[in-house]
């Protein structure tokens, strides 16, 4: 690099400053961000956030404003594709920021517990401070809401709303792999419960596949997906959980309801899992799923019924009074 | 992922041009150095300064070696006799598509390309159509091995798949609330 040429050394200089602390170059950042991006927009859930890599970027974007504003001949060519390289990676970093607010929009709860989750296992972060806080803040206005338009008026013992639990572990992606020795992947087979297929992730190759098999490749940024696709439940509507109860695997229901399946799910034939265990197909229901799914919390689907429109009734009776009295 | 965010990324795939201007300072950006530019002597640069550069003037894009009627009219052949996908170069459309609208004059027979890369599009969604029906109503098995499909292909029939996964829904929805 000529010293002495004056234009040039105001560009390189940023650059090489980054260079004394860090052995990433910008230009490996980008290609970092760039593919962190894509899988962002691409996954049905947050992924771990990369805040430093945006920060390092908008470090890169100020300065080289600065660079830019200074030069006198602005007509130039190479100020004008410094600036358009310039929107280009603000718009990069914007869009993934915006697109991180919108999935933490979605559902704050979850996001702030998978975030505790990752604390306490020692991974990398979910959500950045600021995110955190958003998250926080997010989560109280949409409780003041419910508050103040519904909870308000009904008995003190159904004011607690569950927060609903979005189940992204079916949802399919498209993943591409970029790098040669993937470790293989397992998917569940469903021509045969208790088997697993597993499946060659050889370079290049693409596959439509679903998004938990591969989040922890995604996090080893080995593969990058190109869009999400659907999310399924067997033919009958019926979850993993389900099966799991038909089958009487204690142990499969327990890590189920662990990694966040939904306890009185239902689907076509209309049994909840616990309807499945009591009419188990080997024969008299195993008891210490009962006991267990019961003190979860799990229903019949007759239960479930009557739970609904019973809630559904005093809701009614009740803000009919309440409108009453204020009359 | 939408078919402006592919384009947007395919405006990082490096093309050639032939400068008009000479500057013998390479350009430091964060993305990598270019440059330097002498008149007349090619170069490779991204896409995305090609067409800036293009825009004023400064520079004539030379083009890929596959946008070419003739071996366009092969990959289109190869595309119909081929049972599945057959392999593109990496951004296939989307960097036909930015070419054919910001440099045309520096395309040979621009109408004649912009129809075959046209047909070959709808070959390949016509293929992608078919086996997207054939996976949705089965149910044996939840993966599919698509090798050769191109981003945009990807963003495009994620919405009809979308549009499945609520229609799912919906069905399942009515399906318990209707009463016994």
């Amino acid at each position: 690099m000529d010293e002495n040429t004056g234009e040039n050394q105001d560009f390189s200089s940023i650059l090489d400053l980054n260079n004394d602390d860090d052995v990433i170059t910008p230009e490996e950042v980008l290609r970092k961000m760039t593919m962190i991006w894509q899988n962002e927009i691409c996954a049905p859930c947050l992924l771990p956030t990369e805040m430093d890599l945006v920060d390092i970027l908008l470090d890169q974007i100020q300065g080289m404003d600065d660079n830019i504003t200074r030069q006198s001949n602005k007509k130039a060519l190479r100020i004008s594709v410094h600036r358009v390289e310039l929107q280009r990676i603000s718009y990069i970093t914007s869009d993934y920021l915006r697109c991180r607010v919108r999935k933490i929009e979605d559902n704050p709860h979850v996001a702030i517990e998978e975030h505790n989750k990752r604390v306490e296992g020692r991974l990398s972060d979910l959500l950045s401070p600021q995110e955190l806080t958003f998250a926080e803040d997010y989560a109280q206005i949409e409780a003041d809401l419910y508050h103040n338009t519904a909870l308000e008026i009904v008995p003190a013992g159904l004011r607690k709303i569950q927060v609903p639990t979005t189940y992204h572990n079916e949802d399919m992606v498209y993943a591409k792999v970029l790098k040669d020795n993937v470790e293989d992947v397992s998917i569940p087979d469903w021509t045969d419960l208790n088997a697993e297929v597993v499946i060659e992730m050889e370079k290049n190759s693409v596959h439509l596949i679903a998004f938990n098999s591969i989040k922890q490749l995604i996090e080893q940024e080995d593969n990058f997906l190109t869009s999400p696709l659907v999310g399924c439940r067997d033919k009958n509507g019926e979850t993993a959980l389900h099966e799991a109860c038909l089958a009487g695997k204690f142990d499969c229901v327990l890590s189920l309801l662990k990694g966040g399946s939904a306890i009185n799910a239902v689907g076509k034939p209309c049994r909840t899992p616990l309807d499945c265990v009591i009419n188990s197909s080997s024969g008299a229901p195993n008891r210490s799923i009962v006991d267990y799914l019961t003190r979860e919390g799990a229903l019949t689907y007759e239960g479930l019924r009557n739970t609904a429109s019973k809630v559904i009734q005093r809701f009614w009776k009740k803000s009919k009074l309440y409108r009453e009295k204020k009359k | 992922m939408n078919a402006e965010k592919c384009e947007f990324l395919a405006g990082n795939e490096p093309i050639e041009v032939i400068p008009s201007i000479s500057d013998d300072k390479p350009m430091h950006l964060i993305s990598g150095d270019i440059g330097p530019f002498e008149a007349g002597v090619p170069v490779r640069i991204p896409i995305w300064i090609a067409l800036l550069m293009k825009r004023k003037h400064h520079c004539k894009i030379v083009m890929p070696t596959w946008m070419d009627v003739e071996e366009l009219k092969r990959i289109l052949t190869a595309e119909t006799e081929c049972q599945g996908l057959s392999s593109l170069p990496d951004y296939f459309f989307e960097i036909s598509h930015m070419l054919v609208r910001d440099a045309r004059d520096d395309i040979f027979e621009v109408e004649a390309v912009k129809s075959l890369v046209q047909d070959i599009y709808d070959r390949r969604d016509a293929k992608l159509r078919t086996s997207a029906i054939a996976f949705l109503s089965q149910n044996r098995t939840c993966h599919a091995q698509l090798d050769c499909v191109q981003p945009i292909e990807v963003a495009s029939a994620r919405g009809t798949l979308e549009a499945c996964k609520q229609l799912g829904i919906l069905v399942r929805n009515k399906h318990d609330s209707t009463p016994l």
